[in-house]
């Protein structure tokens, strides 16, 4: 199993919640499933811009997870 | 990923139909879903006036925005329901919107009606808001619509919202309500204006993604009210099936849809409200009963 070297932790954003998550690089569809968020009820932004499931987030980009359930 | 139209980069999977798609591409995408809904359903014709109820929320913008897309003469309508700083950021949302598209916005507050708001008439009565506010809804959306000539009233219903009312009522088996759920629900009488629901092939992540690429500045807030809503673990539950098996959502709601005919309908014959006029299966409407019931609380309250 490769192990990431944590410089600085990667900041996530869930609903307007902050959390770290301890990765230099991870991708979307990882991000979700460590986080046990449903891929069907989120969306996600990096750096304001909407990026599909195959999409790498890296340290220093700006994470936004959008949950739909719920709002309306 | 590659956008499955034009091989650009895409910014969204959309696994029921096994597709990614750019930006440019899903904009179309949500607008064919919309054309497909209203041919599929024969919801609306070009030449009618639709009020589009619009709850500050994303579903309703979005509905507003296609139906305008799409050529359709709409205008908006609000009901302020009078929920302390909810409302008040509903309604500023709305007013943004419908200003920065130059359309009418027509407004009803819940408070000039019963004269006090949901939040009062529901502690005053000992009921939760939420049981009240649907059917303050339903009935002030369709006598406004009516007495303004209007031919439709939209609503922004995605398909999660539907497949989870479908669910809550094959879960209690609530037949009067499953043979009256559908994308339309005609006008069977003048003062009854039909009910139309564009949104229904929609997803309600499609809805969301379709907000911020249009963009729609809607009201991400959640109603106070609307924590512990059986909807809620209803939609979690056929997502989780969405995600082991894409399409669930769209094959268990178009399917009953097809299904749906062959229910008997179990509805009472519709008369005339004593007080009001508009229909109602009782000698009085819900509403008028409501609007006594609270009159009867006055000198209690006092």
């Amino acid at each position: 199993m490769t192990k990431l070297r944590i410089l600085n932790p990667m900041k996530v954003e869930i609903d307007g919640k902050e959390l770290e998550v301890k990765r230099k690089k991870i991708r979307v569809e990882r991000l979700l499933r460590d986080l046990g968020i449903n891929p069907e009820v989120a969306l996600v932004l990096k750096n304001g811009k909407l990026v599909p499931e195959d999409e790498e987030i890296r340290e220093g980009d700006r994470c936004q997870i959008l949950l739909t359930v719920g709002t309306g | 990923m590659k956008c499955r139209k034009c091989g650009g980069k895409a910014v969204i999977r959309i696994r029921a139909h096994n597709i990614a798609l750019c930006e440019e591409d899903f904009l179309d995408f949500v607008l064919d879903r919309v054309q497909k809904a209203i041919r599929s359903y024969h919801l609306l014709k070009k030449e009618e006036r639709v009020l589009v109820a619009l709850s500050g929320g994303k579903d309703s913008l979005a509905a507003f925005d296609l139906l305008q897309r799409l050529g359709y003469q709409v205008e908006a309508f609000h009901i302020d329901l009078g929920i302390d700083g909810f409302s008040e950021a509903s309604l500023e949302a709305v007013k943004a919107f419908v200003k920065e598209r130059g359309a009418t916005l027509h407004l009803l507050r819940v408070e000039d009606e019963l004269g006090m708001g949901v939040v009062e008439a529901a502690r005053r009565l000992r009921r939760p808001p939420c049981s009240l506010c649907g059917m303050i809804k339903r009935y002030l959306m369709n006598r406004f619509a009516y007495e303004r000539g209007f031919s439709a009233v939209v609503t922004g219903h995605n398909l999660d919202d539907e497949g989870a009312t479908l669910l809550g009522n094959l879960l209690r088996w609530q037949t009067g309500y499953l043979s009256r759920q559908a994308p339309l629900l005609p006008s069977s009488h003048p003062r009854l204006i039909k009910k139309v629901k564009p949104l229904v092939l929609l997803s309600e992540r499609e809805v969301l993604a379709y907000c911020l690429l249009r963009p729609i500045s809607y009201l991400p807030d959640r109603c106070p009210y609307a924590k512990g809503a059986t909807s809620i673990p209803q939609k979690e539950a056929l997502n989780l099936l969405e995600l082991h098996s894409p399409g669930t959502k769209l094959r268990f709601y178009q399917g009953f849809l097809e299904a749906r005919g062959s229910l008997s309908q179990e509805e009472g014959e519709l008369r005339e409200c004593e007080v009001c006029g508009f229909l109602t299966v009782r000698e009085k409407c819900q509403f008028c009963t409501l609007k006594e019931r609270l009159n009867a609380t006055e000198g209690r309250e006092r």
